[in-house]
């Protein structure tokens, strides 16, 4: 035995204090003498040796006690094998791969029989740990001795539409296995066994999950390499504007779609087709190359009002998991923009068009000169940008508070038009009506990038528009905005600086030019929001318009102020995905894969992997193919669809040196070095744990034992 | 050690002089017991409000034949002129009565003193309590006795009318030591009996209930009224020691280490069994047993002889 820790022995020295309070107390006793001590000895005699028994047990207690903590700090270890109890065990940690490669031919099958072969050959009192793993790991049985009950749980268990990552299952066993290793009363030897096809990418992140020294590795190998290559449909994206919409609420789309194939010097011949709603709409025969090829379909009507499940289906091979992309696809829902302009004409102009520019979302964009703003101008539009508008007084703006109110959405770009005019004070976001001119013009500054509006336009050159004339706003203070919203997850994820009280006046920083002054605020009124510009929104007044980062500025604080979110055509099986649904109607929903079993979710963020923000929850795809989320007792036609495929990762099915592989999973030599000094294969087993349960059962013992003896009084000489 | 002392306990209807003169704490410092006894028995004496002469009863009892010997000026003259024989009057007072006292002065009657628990030791209450008992005696002319008890019989003051001053000197002088057995030595006293009269035992009783039972026993078969004090210290009683002690015993010299707190209700329970156990024995066997704590007043132990007194020259 060894101590990693020896300093800390020292502290036994103090043994002596509970010693020393013993022969303290003992010195003490005073003799008296006493007229007869006849009545004292008939008292039962052994309660006197029985208290000072329990004294001389206490004292040891308390020393031992003492002498328990500094060994465990000294952290003692033992050699392998050595003060250890009961015949050395071999616990077998089985690790199955069960991602969807291993439906490919007879691999599942062999796996089980190679599982099967292996355990009959353990020897009684050998445990199995059996981990069954893809991308994440299950243990179906934890150190059991009935080794034939793994291949009972894999006679039950069936591949998953998951890519496999074989360090995730070795990040959960090493633990046990060190632990296993390291308990001193269990001399056990610790075997991994790994059934996996080993797909090459599969065995990603080894460094950080090396086998612990000790334990002995096998890999049995159910891949084979294919003539064959594997080919798959890697993604399908969707153009829309692909022309003329057929009628109104329908929109043509066109679908294109990336082929891939595992080797890049082939080169062949296979036919791709694209389904909608089950009907084949097109097919062609297309020549693979390299290791991606594009290809394009024809455009095809999606209606505005229901979601079209589709797919792209490349000729099935040996592994057909992968030959379907599915894919969702309805008419993109647009923003409506209302851009009202001054006296000066064409001022909207230049936002118009930029809006109608985009696809994603598209917008539909309706201009007006100033002018009356009424209720039925405002009805269905998302945004209102006042472009250098003018005043905005009495109706106007009485119509217009309602329609921010109830959650829309005001671009407010100051500009000529704006000198000598009002706009009403929850509007208004200007200091004065002075307007400041620069010469050689001042720069955009202190841009806030994680605000939805800045975000992801990270790259953007901010600084390089020149602003020659601004208004000065009036929003400076440097406190986070933290504005009520009808969207908490949105307005959480707001940066900027805030100022003002809430309601109407509150106002954050989103942007400052280089002299200080603010160029962009927000402010929050009800549940819809303002953001105002210190100048205008085309070039009258600066460059800005002409800058690459305007048009996704633009694009993002149209989306930002309407509250849009676009909707995903895919999601990926086992990965989190954010889901937008209407929980205002129902906590409980039902998810149902259009040829599997429905599973019932309760999405209020109490399941594990369910995180309900708002609106917005994030599940995990089970199954590859059309999952329909819908209420419990409704049809599944009627239920919300969503397309989940299976990690394209998973399609590489090159067969990874297994002779590699062992050598990254095995211990380095590093690590064996450290514990050579104890023994060369195993690591020293510490057992300061052990000591301190002692240490815990002696204290319980020792408060017990002194529970017992009555409390000392002390009488007074009156 | 640090001991509970107990405060001294009221008597109802005394004065305070009195009290005073009684408070066994008080009496320690006389230091002469004739001084001491006087100052007991004439306090007691007043404070009762009765005649110091009591017991010299001037009750007619009767008469009987006049006898060689008898004092000539007893006979009654009147009666002889109508029958013409003498007669003696003989009155009450006139029988003297023998009160014997047996003093354990073993070693462990030397437990207790002003030193150690603020109450005097047994062996110094004792002699109050004897030469009280003498100098109460003596005033109603009866006849006194000591015999002083350890490792035997070890010192004896026969009966006798004028025999206080012996006594007294007899109790100054003697220390508490040695042992006692009492069967042995008051079966050799009862033995010595001639003559009837009242025996008062003054110890503290250390011996198993039933030896002092059968020891007592022997002298009321002898005819002798017997009147018990045990006499004990408090703190003997209530074993108020706080922490680990080790006991010296005063007797045999044995040593016991006890924790008194784990040992205390049983040793308590242990002697107020033995009290109950001496005290009904005594009872039953028609003696009388009076339990006397250091801390008493005295007038208390000599009210209680004195009620044992009259009743026994009552029963006679």
């Amino acid at each position: 035995m060894s101590f990693l820790a020896p300093f800390f022995l020292f502290a036994g020295l103090a043994i002596a204090v509970p010693i020393l309070v013993h022969l303290r107390r003992r010195k003490t006793k005073e003799r008296f003498a006493f007229p007869s001590l006849m009545f004292l000895e008939e008292v039962p005699h052994a309660t006197i040796k029985r208290r000072r028994l329990r004294d001389l047990l206490l004292l040891a207690l308390r020393s031992l006690a003492v002498l328990l903590l500094a060994l465990a700090f000294a952290q003692p270890a033992l050699r392998s094998g050595f003060a250890t109890t009961g015949e050395p065990t071999t616990e077998v940690f089985i690790l199955v791969d069960r991602s969807a490669s291993m439906t490919i031919g007879d691999r599942w099958n062999r796996a089980k029989e190679l599982v099967q072969t292996h355990v009959q050959s353990l020897g009684p009192g050998d445990a199995v740990t059996l981990a069954l793993f893809d991308e994440t790991v299950e243990l179906p049985l934890i150190s059991v001795t009935d080794v034939a009950q793994a291949s009972r749980v894999l006679d039950e268990t069936e591949p998953r539409d998951r890519r496999t990552l074989l360090a995730s299952s070795l990040r959960v066993i090493r633990p046990m296995i060190l632990d296993l290793l390291g308990d001193p009363l269990r001399p056990s030897s610790a075997d991994v066994v790994i059934v996996s096809d080993f797909q090459r990418n599969s065995a990603l992140d080894l460094d950080e999950v090396r086998l612990p020294a000790g334990a002995k590795l096998t890999l049995l190998s159910v891949g084979e390499p294919s003539t064959d290559p594997n080919r798959w449909v890697r993604d399908v994206e969707l153009h829309r504007g692909a022309g003329p919409n057929a009628s109104p609420g329908r929109e043509r789309v066109r679908v294109s779609a990336t082929l891939g194939q595992e080797d890049a010097v082939l080169e062949g011949r296979v036919r791709v087709s694209l389904w909608l709603d089950g009907r084949e709409m097109e097919s062609k025969t297309v020549t693979v190359t390299g290791r991606s090829t594009a290809i394009a379909f024809e455009p095809i009507a999606l209606d505005a009002e229901r979601v079209s499940k589709g797919e792209v289906r490349v000729e099935p091979d040996y592994f057909a998991d992968d030959d379907v992309f599915y894919f969702t696809a309805s008419a993109a829902d647009a923003l409506t923009v209302l851009v009202v302009e001054g006296r000066r004409e064409g001022a909207g102009l230049f936002v118009q068009r930029a809006l109608e520019s985009l696809e994603a979302p598209r917008y539909r964009v309706e201009r007006t000169r100033r002018g009356e703003i009424t209720t039925a101008d405002l009805q269905g539009k998302h945004v209102v940008v006042l472009q250098d508008a003018g005043s905005v007084q009495g109706s106007s703006a009485a119509a217009l508070q309602t329609f921010v109110e109830a959650g829309g959405g005001v671009l407010v770009a100051y500009g000529r038009e704006s000198i000598g005019t009002r706009l009403p004070a929850w509007l208004d976001l200007r200091a004065n009506d002075d307007v400041k001119q620069s010469r050689s013009g001042i720069r955009l500054v202190s841009v806030a990038r994680d605000h939805p509006v800045f975000r992801t336009l990270d790259g953007g050159d901010w600084g390089s528009a020149p602003f020659f004339r601004h208004f000065e706003l009036n929003a400076s203070s440097s406190a986070p905005a933290q504005a009520p919203t009808a969207n908490p997850a949105q307005s959480s994820e707001q940066g900027g600086e805030q100022n003002g009280a809430q309601g109407g006046t509150q106002s954050a920083v989103l942007a400052r030019f280089d002299n200080g002054d603010v160029a962009l605020a927000e402010r929050r009124l009800g549940e819809g929001r303002v953001i105002a510009v210190a100048s205008t929104l085309d070039t009258d007044w600066n460059d800005f318009p002409r800058q690459g980062v305007f048009l996704g500025w633009l694009d993002r604080s149209m989306q930002y102020l309407g509250v849009f979110r676009a909707s995903e055509d895919s999601y990926t099986v086992g990965q989190p995905s954010l889901v937008e649904v209407s929980r205002d109607r129902s906590l409980e929903w039902v998810l149902q894969p259009s040829d599997g079993e429905a599973t019932h979710l309760r999405l209020d963020g109490q399941d594990e992997g369910d995180t309900a923000v708002g609106d917005e929850v994030l599940l995990n795809f089970e199954v590859a193919g059309h999952n329909s989320l819908r209420p419990p007792g409704t049809d599944v036609s009627s239920g919300r669809w969503f397309a989940a495929n299976l990690d394209r990762s998973e399609s590489e099915l090159m067969i990874a040196d297994l002779a590699v592989l062992e050598a990254q999973l095995k211990p380095d030599l590093e690590e064996r070095a450290v514990t050579a000094g104890l023994n060369p294969d195993l690591p020293p087993r510490s057992f300061w744990w052990l000591v301190l349960y002692a240490l815990l059962l002696l204290l319980v013992s020792e408060g017990f034992i002194a529970s017992r003896l009555p409390a000392r009084t002390q009488l007074s000489r009156s | 050690m640090t001991v509970a002392s107990p405060s001294p306990r009221p008597r109802q209807g005394a004065t305070t002089r009195i009290d005073r003169y009684l408070d066994p704490r008080v009496l320690g410092r006389i230091g002469n017991l004739q001084v001491l006894a006087k100052t007991v028995v004439e306090g007691f004496v007043s404070g009762l409000h009765r005649s110091p002469f009591l017991g010299r009863s001037m009750d007619f009892a009767e008469y009987r034949s006049y006898l060689p010997g008898d004092d000539i000026r007893q006979i009654d003259w009147k009666l002889y002129s109508r029958s013409d024989r003498y007669y003696v009057k003989q009155f009450e007072g006139d029988t003297n009565t023998n009160l014997t006292v047996l003093m354990d002065a073993s070693a462990s009657m030397a437990y207790g003193g002003s030193d150690t628990t603020g109450n005097p030791s047994k062996i110094e209450y004792a002699k109050y309590l004897a030469a009280s008992l003498g100098y109460l005696t003596q005033k109603q002319r009866d006849r006194i006795g000591l015999m002083v008890l350890g490792n035997g019989i070890r010192k004896v003051v026969p009966n006798g009318a004028k025999q206080l001053q012996t006594i007294l000197v007899e109790l100054d002088a003697t220390r508490a030591e040695g042992e006692l057995d009492l069967d042995p030595v008051l079966a050799q006293i009862a033995g010595g009996i001639r003559r009837r009269g009242l025996i008062a035992l003054l110890s503290d009783l250390y011996e198993p209930s039933d030896q002092i039972l059968r020891a007592v026993s022997k002298l009321q078969v002898r005819g002798a009224d017997v009147v018990v004090f045990h006499i004990l210290d408090p703190t003997e009683v209530a074993l108020p020691f706080s922490d680990t002690v080790e006991l010296e015993d005063l007797e045999s010299g044995g040593r016991m280490a006890i924790e008194p707190e784990v040992l205390r209700d049983r040793y308590q329970e242990r002697i107020q069994r033995h009290i109950a156990e001496v005290k009904d024995g005594l009872v039953r066997a028609g003696a009388d047993y009076h339990l006397t704590m250091t801390d008493e007043p005295l007038d208390q132990s000599l009210h209680r002889y004195l009620s044992t007194r009259l009743w026994s020259m009552k029963s006679r």
